[in-house]
């Protein structure tokens, strides 16, 4: 066998394996923060991939809601996650930025949730640098099934999250600073 | 008799592969991304002038297979090790083409020659891999990057593993034929 034919062998054999594991749904149980606070409700729906970036991402950003006093459920995007929003002020769409586009669970979540019903919505997606057109195909969508653009927020693995700040702090200590002061920074309303 | 040239021409472009080391690890540490896929580019370029000028000067030798070796090895190591260093992969990675490289080094004094299919491409496979790394920002193809260096490698180590143990324990040939 030719060394070309090897890597391209091995090459083919990963990139399969990647596909499926990149778009296959990782249902896990719903989580609660500031269930018992009396202030308005912000449903959360990530998928988690192959790293726990995106996982400690949405953690800061749900708890950066909390803080604020905002309750927060967690979901996972699966078929199994609601659809019904009636009962929710904030929706928060996180997703890793896989081949160039959001995570295929997240996408088919919001077209099975089929009307947003004008609810503000966070899109918040991590990416190892080049995030923008993930962003934009999750702007559309989100529009498009009469969502409005609370906030749009890309984290990077390997682009630094802050320039000022890069030289002194890890970027992906930033990342997460940035996601909870994002989450943070929305004041309940009803 | 076509007379020998000195093996310090190729020693020396290979020398210019290993003063990249250096810059390739403080380009990578300050984000500079531009600055260190051109230090790889101008590595790869060193790596086949090498070889080249060694054959054009008649100039081939054991030492400077293994300088050219021992300089890619280091190069990609570096090259990785910063990466892990970014977060982009686990520090753990660098120990794999580590291990690689001392089996090449264990099996390269073996009498049989041994049949790998990965080996001779590994080290510009691994610098393909930092340069597509910082070119392709994307979680999946870093995955997919990080997938294809443990399974190229597993090839090469499965390749010259089973060519080493052959060559501690070699069966007895004679025993086999009989009945």
């Amino acid at each position: 066998m030719r060394p070309v034919t090897a890597i391209s062998l091995v090459v083919a054999l990963a990139a399969a394996v990647l596909i499926v594991l990149t778009e296959r749904e990782q249902p896990r149980p719903p989580e609660e923060l500031n269930a018992i606070a009396s202030g308005p409700a912000a449903l959360v729906v990530y998928h988690p991939g192959l790293s726990d970036f995106p996982d400690s991402v949405v953690r800061a950003f749900a708890g950066g809601l909390a803080e604020r006093g905002w309750r927060v459920r967690i979901e996972t995007a699966s078929r199994n996650t609601p659809v019904d929003l009636s009962q929710f002020q904030l929706v928060v769409l996180a997703s890793p930025v896989y081949w160039w586009m959001p995570a295929r669970p997240l996408t088919n979540y919001v077209r099975r949730v089929g009307d947003l019903g004008g609810r503000p919505t966070v899109v918040l997606l991590t990416a190892a640098g080049q995030g923008d057109r993930a962003l934009d195909v999750m702007r559309r969508l989100v529009e498009r099934r009469n969502g409005h653009i609370k906030r749009a927020l890309v984290l990077y693995t390997m682009r630094p999250n802050d320039e000022a700040r890069i030289s002194k702090v890890p970027n992906r200590t930033i990342a997460l600073e940035l996601a909870h002061a994002a989450g943070a920074a929305i004041p309940p309303s009803r | 008799m076509t007379p020998r040239g000195s093996p310090i021409f190729p020693a020396l472009v290979t020398g210019l592969r290993a003063a990249t080391i250096p810059l390739l690890v403080v380009s990578l540490r300050a984000g500079a991304d531009t600055q260190a896929v051109l230090l790889l580019g101008f590595a790869a370029l060193t790596d086949i002038a090498d070889g080249w000028v060694a054959r054009r000067l008649a100039a081939t030798s054991v030492a400077g297979a293994y300088l050219d070796v021992t300089v890619d090895f280091l190069l990609v190591s570096a090259g990785l090790a910063t990466l892990a260093a970014r977060g982009l992969y686990p520090a753990w990675l660098v120990l794999v083409p580590a291990l690689v490289f001392a089996l090449f080094l264990l099996s390269s004094g073996l009498r049989t020659p041994i049949y790998d299919p990965v080996g001779k491409c590994y080290g510009g496979f691994l610098v393909g891999v930092v340069v597509a790394s910082l070119l392709l920002l994307d979680l999946a193809v870093h995955a997919l990057l990080f997938g294809t260096i443990l399974g190229l490698s597993a090839v090469t180590l499965i390749a010259r593993g089973r060519w080493l143990l052959m060559e501690l324990w070699p069966r007895d040939q004679t025993n086999r034929l009989r009945p």
